[in-house]
């Protein structure tokens, strides 16, 4: 048991410890859905909305079902079937609400499902041994976190569609890897403020 | 005896998909269940179940709008204005859009969902549009690529429609095609044999529903279509009338042509150019012949762009567009009616226009 | 080559969209490679045949251009293509997603002075110009990058 409090959690794994800047993880849909800012923000809500709930009953789905039955080692799976029947609600619920946003998120919503970065806060709370409260945070915060970078890139994307003149060997994925290398510089300013792990 | 023990993985895992499961389906049954919803099409309203496509619920109700892509946003063709009940335009048919359209709330109805009480104005003509079930009769070739198809109709066993225009025709899965497709062909027979659908129908070159017609549909088949669609058809003046189609172009001139009476051929003295490559490409020269005996108003011309030995061709030579100056001596009297490939039709409206020839006269289908 | 900002990269689910409609709609028939790996080969082999993929995708426009002029009928060019443009009604959408609309033209096209003959459709062509793929190895207008050089005599 780690000696932070949840909301510290939060703000690290918001900024410090972002799960995309620092751990890389998601990557596919960060390239891939970030060519607008409203598309973004979409994905990026589905994410903190995915990431939260799943962090939480992961949670109990791991303390409360497999520890009690030394079933530890079959937590991918769970975990897996978990975040997929979730990701299917999130689009029910996303489908009902807004029509563009299902429209632009297309198949990437499916695609939540296998965002190695649900997956990966997951795994992180149980190897961090976080409790309740500590996994819920980590989870609102790593989405959170999620959604800021993927907007602040689509921001820079957005802009640089305008204005800049991109060398075309770099067009695309390339130019959006040295962006994300970068604002991830940018984020290690952070790290003097809170500090986990 | 086995120990329970090995059966607790097994057992907790199914016990969690199931749960999860039932998840799921308790928030589609809240979800996804928009009950029922009024739609409301130009003045009339239907009670509808929501939740699907406007080009689909309208099909539901016998409302057919146009649709070639079968609903992928990339056809374009299944435009309706959008009066309420509708969001924001979506990224998928935002590439599809002018943004006139856009300003006019005009919406692709492929796209947008029928989730509450809403309302879409159609063209009226689009209520006419009926899907028709029809029994392949015969079929003969008119040349070595030009086949014509004679459709009886089933159900419903009559079509209205106005010389000139299209049906889109069905072709099912066969063979490595696994989807449905629809593909637009002009109808050649006369309006007033109202049972009958004819086609001519050029064989495209890997094409997925020529082939299917070629190939694989026979006499006695039973095929879908929709119609009839289109504004190609005449139009009530007193003016002369200049007709040019090539190949199976020739289908929609055919059917306005013979539905003509004596009495307008003789006043609007309406002359056909059909351009061909060699003798083999010509097609139903007889019928065109009596045709002319008959109404000594219209005439038929036929012009080959190149011959092929042994073709022994006393008429026109020339393309097309060579040809039509020395019929059109004064473009301000007339009327244009063509048919036939994209390209062969830009050239032709241009030396049309070159003629004197009022843009606004010169009518051809937007298919192409 | 003018093709490769556009190619998916590795990651990109996109591919996986894309692939299952180019073989539904048949244009990868009898290819057992996957298309991250046909465009991979075909590339090599572009360049390993040292074909300038930027000349050659001009001079294709250029030949339908001319083509073009005799509606149908077979047309020289400079003096040493027969070109011979078909065209059909009704537009195809390009199965790679990029809202392209090739008319269904098919340029079949003669190099009078070793007869190589090629045959391509618009689709075709601009799928090499914007995507770097040249179609299944069965597919019934692929675009072999051999024939190219030899119909160009480079």
């Amino acid at each position: 048991m780690q000696e932070v409090g949840a909301f510290v959690i939060f703000f690290a794994s918001i900024f410090t410890s972002n799960i995309l800047l620092t751990n890389f993880l998601g990557m596919c849909s960060y390239l891939s859905v970030s060519r607008e800012i409203r598309t973004a923000w979409g994905l990026g809500i589905a994410v903190v909305f995915v990431m939260t709930i799943t962090s939480v009953a992961n949670y109990f789905v791991y303390y409360y079902m497999l520890v009690p039955l030394q079933l530890e080692y079959l937590e991918y799976i769970a975990f897996i079937i978990v975040i997929a029947a979730l990701v299917q609600v999130v689009e029910m619920i996303i489908e009902r609400t807004s029509d563009r946003l299902y429209a632009s998120l297309g198949i990437f919503l499916p695609l939540i499902t296998v965002n190695c970065a649900v997956l990966g806060a997951a795994l992180f709370l149980i190897i961090r041994k976080y409790d309740f409260y500590q996994s819920l945070a980590y989870g609102a915060g790593s989405g959170i976190g999620w959604m800021l970078a993927i907007m602040a890139l689509a921001g820079i994307r957005a802009k640089m569609a305008r204005r800049s003149k991109v060398i075309p060997a770099l067009e695309g994925p390339g130019i959006v890897l040295i962006v994300t290398g970068i604002i991830a510089l940018g984020f290690i300013g952070f790290s003097g403020i809170v500090q986990i792990n | 005896m086995v120990s329970i023990d090995y059966f607790i993985p097994a057992l907790s895992m199914a016990s969690l998909a199931t749960s999860l499961a039932v998840i799921i389906l308790l928030a589609e049954h809240f979800l996804m269940d928009y009950g029922e919803v009024e739609l409301q099409v130009n003045d009339k309203t239907f009670k509808v179940k929501g939740g699907s496509t406007v080009l689909g619920t309208l099909k539901q109700e016998k409302i057919f709008l146009p649709s070639a892509c079968g609903g992928r946003a990339t056809c374009a063709y299944c435009k309706v204005k959008a009066v309420t009940g509708f969001g924001d335009i979506l990224p998928t048919e935002a590439p599809l859009l002018t943004k006139e359209e856009v300003s006019q709330n005009i919406r692709l109805a492929c796209q947008i969902k029928v989730k509450n009480n809403c309302a879409v104005t159609i063209p009226e003509e689009l209520f006419s549009i009926k899907e028709f079930t029809a029994r392949l009769d015969s079929v003969e070739y008119l040349t070595y690529d030009i086949k014509h198809f004679k459709f009886k109709l089933l159900s419903p066993s009559e079509i209205d429609f106005k010389a000139g225009q299209y049906v889109q025709f069905q072709s099912p899965p066969y063979g490595e095609v696994s989807e449905s497709v629809y593909r637009a062909y002009s109808m050649s027979g006369r309006a007033d044999a109202r049972d009958v659908i004819e086609l001519m129908v050029r064989l495209v070159p890997e094409g997925i529903c020529t082939t299917y017609m070629f190939n694989h549909l026979k006499v006695g088949h039973e095929v879908s279509l929709t119609g009839p669609y289109g504004d190609f058809f005449l139009r009530d003046t007193d003016r002369k009338m200049v007709c040019i189609a090539g190949g199976s172009g020739m289908a929609p001139i055919r059917s306005i042509l013979s539905g003509m009476t004596t009495g307008d051929i003789e006043k609007r003295r309406p002359v056909f150019l059909f351009g061909a490559r060699a003798r083999r490409d010509l097609f139903l020269l007889s019928e065109w012949a009596e045709f002319e005996a008959k109404h000594p108003g219209f005439r038929f011309i036929p012009a080959l762009s190149g011959q092929e030995p042994g073709d022994d061709w006393s008429g026109e030579t020339g393309r097309i567009t060579d040809v039509i100056a020395k019929y059109v001596p004064d473009g301000r009297d007339f009327e244009a009616y063509l048919c036939g490939s994209p390209g062969m039709l830009n050239a032709c409206v241009d030396v049309l226009r070159n003629l004197g020839v009022n843009e606004e006269r010169i009518f051809y289908d937007k298919f192409g | 080559m003018t093709s490769l900002v556009d190619r998916p990269v590795k990651s990109d689910p996109d591919i996986f969209e894309t692939e299952h409609r180019l073989r539904q709609g048949n244009y990868m028939r009898g290819e057992s490679r996957n298309l991250r790996n046909l465009l991979e080969d075909d590339l090599a082999l572009v360049v390993s045949l040292d074909l300038q993929m930027d000349f050659i995708v001009t001079e294709l426009e250029r030949l339908y251009r001319e083509g073009l002029r005799a509606y149908g009928d077979p047309i020289i060019v400079n003096g040493k293509y027969e070109v011979e443009v078909r065209e059909d009604r009704g537009k195809t959408p390009c199965p790679w997603g990029d809202r392209f609309f090739a008319p269904k033209t098919v340029v079949s096209a003669r190099n009078l002075e070793n007869g190589t003959i090629l045959k391509y459709s618009l689709l075709g062509l601009h799928m090499i110009k914007r995507h770097g793929f040249f179609q299944g190895a069965q597919s019934p207008f692929r675009i072999e990058p051999s024939l190219l050089k030899k119909f160009f005599d480079l």
